[in-house]
């Protein structure tokens, strides 16, 4: 999910000065979930998708959209993928709730003509079957590769229905923290 | 004077157990394999499990410093996450952690749910030991440790008690060490914890200092007092604040001083902060000052570690600490420590570990050096089976000695 809203704000900056759709290449998604008896673990994908082209309606805007595969979230310990994926996330409840989806994304602060810069992004998530508004910080920035794009921003999970993640008197708080890095051409 | 030199002298050697009778090799043969069954490792907490991105003792144990026994979450992860055999089980179902069965429960579940919300631990650890020093070597088999262990918690309280038996020659009663075995309760105490993450304990506990190795004779613990027997009596407060945990603790004394050795009894406070740099890393800085009593000069230490995984099998901490008070005659001492995990296979973890304790310049204490190497095979969560050898060098006096200890640690 953070992917995609990383995903989406690169493709801004990009696409704004070639008009023409934009896929990232490669990235990574971390979401970094604190525990309820301190400390935090991270639950990380590189399942990445997706491009992104101008919208015609308003210059900053991005149509279309990012998703991450939830089915490839890793937390490094199988037990706590497994109740991630099948007991929070809910990935066979139903379609779609197996991916996160970022779309109709917009960008602030970030020159859409430019492959650099700072600025901040909003965008609608689509996860465990709800559709929020998102936002965060993003930094684009010009490499060997092409341009790499940072994102970040929190995700309330009861905002998406998740039930509160407890297991034997161990849980992740409300709010977790989701940090993309993806690389487009 | 001379009797505080006197006293200090033998605390020092019943302390340093091998190392020091390394120094006193001529008397090698006749007192090296108890000294050892003294300081014998007692396998607690694990900071390697930080690889698995857990750097709070609380996810698996009851004690915020770690060790003891586990909770049913750390028991469902020993299963599941650790065992050889455990990939495949069945884990419990959400809720049910004051009703385990199974692997999960206390000998096995065979008491039903008649415990109610009282969880308990049985835990024995038969041993063989065998010591080469200068001119020969020595066997033995004992049995480390035998602690029944219970705890129950409810709404952010806890309630944590532990019985057991020291070891013949391990029980000290003003001042002398007793050859009988005796009853000893290592832990017990009650805190509370909010979710807001303040927390308070209060009873009989070891302090919060640095990084507690689950080798109680590690340098950094056996050296700067946080041993087997270095619990106090005393309050603990906490506040963890976002990546950061702050750890106070305030003593009137270590507690077998209090109930045993009063002329050693004296106000103690130490402080532990632990930053989570990441989920696979982790700074902590920590320091202990420790009052007069009436045979030690006040003493005290501070240092730092660090602690990262590089990947998901391997984890490497690193402690220094400057103590500022060796126990008897005072000066000033480094201890070093460096313990390097990693899991081959599953349920098999292997540990090098470099140590270092220098002599502070003072005449009668030895630089010593230690090189240890671990392996650890966790068949299952009730049983499993730790090797250690132990190759401790006094630099001072150019001897070696070498430890093999074989324990099968059985988690009932």
């Amino acid at each position: 999910m953070g992917v995609g809203i990383s995903l989406v704000l690169v493709t801004g900056a990009v696409l704004s000065a070639t008009a023409a759709p934009w896929r990232v290449t490669r990235g990574d998604v971390s979401v970094k979930c604190p525990m309820t008896i301190g400390g935090t673990f991270d639950a990380k994908t590189s399942a990445l998708s997706g491009s992104l082209s101008p919208s015609a309606a308003h210059a900053p805007a991005l149509d279309g959209s990012i998703t991450v595969d939830l089915r490839t979230l890793d937390t490094g310990i199988g037990l706590r993928n497994e109740h991630l994926k099948e007991n929070y996330l809910e990935v066979d409840k139903g379609e779609g709730y197996d991916k996160a989806v970022l779309s109709d994304i917009d960008l602030k602060g970030v020159h859409a003509d430019s492959s650099e810069g700072k600025g901040s992004f909003t965008g609608l998530l689509t996860l465990h079957g709800v559709k929020k508004t998102v936002s965060g910080p993003i930094e684009v920035r010009k490499t060997g590769e092409g341009v790499r794009v940072k994102a970040s921003f929190p995700v309330h999970l009861p905002e998406y229905n998740i039930a509160e993640p407890r297991y034997l008197g161990v849980g992740v708080k409300d709010t977790v923290q989701v940090d993309v890095t993806f690389i487009t051409q | 004077m001379k009797q505080h030199e006197i006293v200090s002298r033998a605390t020092e050697a019943r302390r340093h157990g091998v190392l020091q009778s390394i120094f006193l090799r001529a008397f090698v043969s006749p007192w090296l394999v108890p000294a050892f069954v003294l300081v014998a490792s007692i396998a607690s907490a694990e900071p390697m499990f930080i690889a698995k991105q857990y750097t709070r003792c609380t996810a698996c144990h009851y004690s915020p410093t770690g060790g003891g026994l586990l909770t049913p979450y750390g028991r469902a992860l020993s299963h599941r996450e650790l065992s050889t055999t455990g990939a495949s089980a069945t884990a419990p179902a959400a809720g049910t952690e004051d009703d385990p069965h199974g692997e999960q429960a206390f000998l096995f579940g065979a008491l039903g749910d008649a415990l109610g919300p009282l969880h308990l631990g049985l835990e024995m650890r038969p041993s063989h030991l065998r010591i080469g020093f200068p001119g020969g070597h020595q066997d033995v088999n004992f049995l480390m440790n035998m602690d029944l262990i219970g705890a129950v918690q409810k709404g952010g309280w806890t309630a944590y008690a532990m019985a057991g038996r020291e070891p013949t020659n391990a029980p000290i009663r003003n001042g002398r060490p007793q050859p009988e075995a005796a009853f000893i309760s290592y832990e017990h105490w009650a805190a509370y914890q909010s979710d807001g993450g303040f927390g308070i304990r209060a009873g009989r506990f070891l302090p919060a200092y640095g990084v507690r190795f689950s080798d109680h004779t590690a340098y950094t613990r056996s050296y700067l007092g946080f041993d087997r027997n270095d619990q106090v009596y005393g309050l603990e407060v906490s506040e963890t604040m976002g990546p950061s945990l702050l750890q106070v603790t305030l003593s009137p004394g270590r507690a077998e001083a209090i109930l045993h050795d009063p002329a050693r009894r004296g106000f103690s406070m130490a402080g532990r902060w632990q930053l989570d740099v990441t989920p696979r890393a982790a700074i902590v800085g920590s320091a202990v000052y420790r009052h007069s009593t009436d045979l030690d000069p006040k003493s005290g230490a501070i240092g730092g570690a660090f602690g990262f995984a590089p990947t998901p099998r391997v984890s490497v901490w690193t402690e220094v600490d400057a103590n500022l008070q060796t126990d008897a005659r005072g000066g000033h001492s480094w201890v070093a420590v460096n313990e390097t995990a990693v899991e081959a296979v599953r349920g098999l973890w292997l540990k090098f570990s470099p140590q270092l304790r220098t002599s502070g310049g003072v005449p009668g204490f030895s630089e010593i050096r230690r090189l240890m190497f671990e392996a650890d095979l966790l068949p299952r969560t009730h049983w499993n089976i730790g090797v250690s050898y132990y190759h401790d060098h006094n630099h001072t006096f150019e001897t070696n000695t070498s430890t093999l200890l074989t324990q099968l640690h059985l988690y009932l």
